[in-house]
Order: C-alpha cells, then structure tokens, then sequence
C-alpha cells in the first residue's frame, strides 16, 4: 500500500469514526485498522531514506546508477 | 633564474600599466560602441552594470548612478544601443570596461525580437493555454530533473527534497543547459523520462544566467517537447525575474531550482503532524462512539417500563457493556501513553466536537423524538418534547412557547 493510498483510507476512516452512526463492532474494527494505517504511515514517515539516481543512455540503452556529488 | 636578471612586478604594477596603456589610447577615449545589452543590473549604490553583445564578443559596461540619472532612460535585456565612453580598467578583477557616458536606443534587439515573435506565436497556437495544464500529484514517489549534472540547480534541488519530502527518489536525466547542441539535450532527457517507468512530476531547468545563456529554454522544440509531456512539468529557469517559453508552456512556473522542489513535494513535518493528528482522532472518535452507545442504552432503560422489553435490553445491554469493557481497556493503554498528547488535542477538537461546549457550560437542545438540533425556531412547535442535554446529564421539557428574537449577525 502506498503512503498516498494509506494516508487517504485513514483519513477517511477518522471521518466516518468521528461522525459516530456505526455500530460498536464497525466502530472497534475501523479503529484498529485505523491505527494499523497510522503506524503504516508514521513508520514511512520516519524510515524514509531517498535515493537519488542518474540516468545515462548507452547502445543498451537507458540504464540507472546512483547519483554521486 | 637570477633575481637581478629579471625585474619582478608587483600585480597592480602590472594592472596599473595597462590601464595606462589603454586609458591613452585615443581610438578608445570617447568612443561608440554598438550592441545588443545584456544582463542588465543595478547595484544597491545605483550604478548600472550591463554587457553589450553582438555575434562574437562581449564588452563590460558601467553606468555612473549621475550619468544615469541625466540620461533618465530605461535600460532593459535585449535592447539595440549605442553607447558612449572611455575604455578602462578596473582594477580589483583586472578587466576592463566602457565607463559609458551617453547611450542612444536603438530598438529592440534581435535575440529579443525573436522571444517575443516565438512566444506571440506558441500562444495563438494554444501552448501555454491554462487548459492543457496537468495538476501536479499530491505525493510523487518519484521525482525527475532536467538539468546539467554538474550546475547548482541540482544540487539545490537535491537538498531541498532531502529536508522536506525524503520519501520521494530523484532521478536526474542529465542534460547541457547552455550553448549549442542544448536544446537537442533538453528535448532528449525529456523524453527520456516520459519513457522511463513511473515517473510523478519532473522539474526542467538550470540557474540564473544571461538572456542568451538560458536561449534553450527560449527554443521551440523544447517548448513543444514540454507540452507534449505526459508528464506534470515544473520549469525552473534561473532566477526570480528571468522569464522563459519554457516557463509558459510549462505546467507550473517555479521562479528557482529551489522553488521548484518546494513545489513539487509536500513538506514531511506538516505531514508526521497530519499523522499524528488522525491517530488521536481515531482515539477520540472511539471514546466518543462508546459514550453515545452508554447514552442509547440509558435512554432505553429509562424510556421503557414492560419487564420483559427490559430484560431483553438488560440482557442485551450487559454483552454491549462487556465488549465496551474490553474497548476501554484498548483505549485505556492507548490513553496512558497518549495523555499528554490527548490533552493538547482536548483542546484542538474541542471547536470540532459538540459535546465539548457542555464542558464550558452550554446546552445543546434536540427535538424529541428524532433527536435534532434546533437551531431555529422554525424546526419546532408549541408543546413538543425538547431533550436539552447539559454537562452532567439530560432534562426533558416541553414547549411552552415560541419567540423570536433578533441576534447580532454572525460573521
């Protein structure tokens, strides 16, 4: 699951918790999956680590290597 | 070799010599030059500070803040002139200059001309029309950059992404960014990364320069290669005041490299506190469901009297009790360890949550049986059942009468 797509679902779980018209089992299971999504996100958040890359063209082609200063 | 053999000059001995050398030569004492002025620049002292080009060469020229003032003209890039003045040397860079003294307009120049005749073009055929501009995406995961591999811009963008969206992998698709053959360069990389896998946004550009340093960006192919980009373009050419075609065609402008960085990604610390933000919600919102039920329950106690409907809701009511038990103690551990947080938050959702005015002493009134605000006299009549919740409980009334009353307009 990508960060975009965990952070929208969690969003949208908080909205739909905070409103308050489920049922208490739904209301539990939207709370932990909403938590599951945070430490999902939160974790991203914090291990992120960017790689930064150069492409050059060949006769083989286009290839990737790391981009070095 | 021998010290006494060769005189040895000191550099402003040397520097002094030939300024003497060419502030005597007659041919550049009150001379005329022509040329297309470029890079044109005003220092904080108001002295003018500009080149003049033509095909081959390039002359230094300044413009004395008094001189400047008399003459009262408008200098701008890519205007034809002639000016006048005295060759000399400046001495701290050893280069020399025309002191100009009188400068005559003579139009715009060619280079110029030819900007705005392509750009006057590119734009009745639709190109930097605000329709054909892409939205830039919310969150790339991979970002790509157009420009020379050695320049600042890159670097730049790499430590701007680095401190604000770390979660995003740059892939440079080198590039020349001036003289000939960069267009070709521009267009190539281009296209490269609308080949290459899963590219979000690229940022297409270089640091600021001179009018004819950043023509690449002035080409034709390469406002028709941005344009025909499936993927978003940010053009990021040289500084706040340079404008380029590829600024017009592209789908957003950024004045900088640095800018551009900016623009495409969001910041990570707004988003950790985004985050952070939902996870006490979540808490919140499940606290403030399990209340409501507990409020349901009571209502139904208390609302009906046949033994055996009471029983059923006993019954029912003891399962509901237990699992609201085991939520609490979830919530409670999330709550131990969050409280500090919580708090803070208290406060933050306290506009956002209803409940929170009665803790400051309001009521909230809802109509009996569905249960709606009132919020207007209209939504109620004489000797309905009104439910007016307050801080530490709930008072049952009925309407006695019904008045309206002007308030102050709310802002």
């Amino acid at each position: 699951m990508t960060f975009e797509d965990a952070l929208e679902r969690l969003e949208n779980i908080v909205d739909t918790l905070s409103k308050g018209k489920l049922s208490l089992d739904e209301g539990m299971e939207r709370f932990e999956e909403g938590i599951r999504l945070f430490r999902l996100c939160d974790e991203k958040l914090r291990s992120a680590e960017q790689r930064v890359s150069v492409l050059t063209q060949s006769q083989e082609g286009v290839e990737e290597r790391p981009y070095d200063e | 070799m021998p010290e006494e053999a060769q005189k040895i000059f000191s550099v402003t001995e040397v520097t002094d010599t030939i300024r003497n050398l060419l502030r005597e030569e007659p041919s550049l004492i009150g001379v005329a030059v022509r040329g297309e002025l470029s890079n044109y620049g005003k220092s904080a002292q108001g002295h003018c500070y500009f080149t003049l080009k033509d095909e081959n060469s390039s002359l230094k020229c300044v413009l004395f803040r008094g001189d400047a003032e008399r003459l009262g003209i408008d200098l701008e890039d890519g205007q034809k002139i002639v000016a006048l003045g005295d060759i000399d040397v400046y001495r701290p860079s050893g280069s020399y200059q025309l002191i100009v003294r009188e400068i005559n307009i003579e139009g715009v120049g060619e280079l110029y001309l030819k900007f705005l005749q392509l750009k006057k073009f590119l734009e009745t055929e639709g190109l930097f029309a605000e329709e054909h501009k892409k939205p830039l995406p919310a969150f790339p995961a991979k970002i790509g950059v157009v420009t020379s591999a050695k320049g600042a811009a890159f670097r730049d963008i790499v430590k701007v992404l680095g401190r604000r969206f770390p979660l995003a992998d740059i892939i440079l698709a080198p590039s020349l960014v001036q003289g000939s053959g960069a267009p070709e360069s521009i267009v190539s990389a281009i296209e490269i990364l609308n080949r290459y896998d899963g590219i979000d946004v690229m940022i297409v550009g270089r640091g600021g320069g001179a009018f004819e340093e950043l023509a690449c960006f002035n080409d034709e192919s390469v406002a028709r290669t941005i344009f025909d980009s499936h993927i978003p373009v940010v053009s990021a050419v040289g500084h706040e005041t340079d404008f380029t075609i590829a600024d017009f065609v592209a789908d957003r402008r950024a004045a900088t490299p640095s800018a551009a960085a900016e623009l495409v990604a969001p910041d990570i610390t707004e988003l950790q506190t985004s985050v952070d933000t939902y996870r006490e919600s979540l808490v919140w919102g499940l606290k403030n469901m399990l209340e409501s039920r507990k409020r349901d329950i009571r209502r139904l106690e208390s609302g009906l009297s046949s033994d055996v409907v009471l029983d059923q809701i006993r019954t029912h009511s003891q399962g509901l009790d237990d699992r609201f038990l085991q939520m609490s103690r979830a919530l409670k551990s999330f709550l131990s360890i969050r409280r500090e947080g919580l708090r803070k938050l208290g406060g933050m959702l306290g506009t956002a949550d209803p409940l929170a005015t009665l803790d400051r002493g309001y009521s909230i009134a809802l109509r009996l049986p569905d249960k709606n605000v009132i919020e207007t006299i209209e939504s109620i009549n004489l000797g309905d059942d009104v439910l007016v919740m307050v801080r530490d409980g709930e008072i049952y009334c009925v309407v006695k009468n019904l008045k309206e009353v002007e308030r102050r307009p709310r802002k």
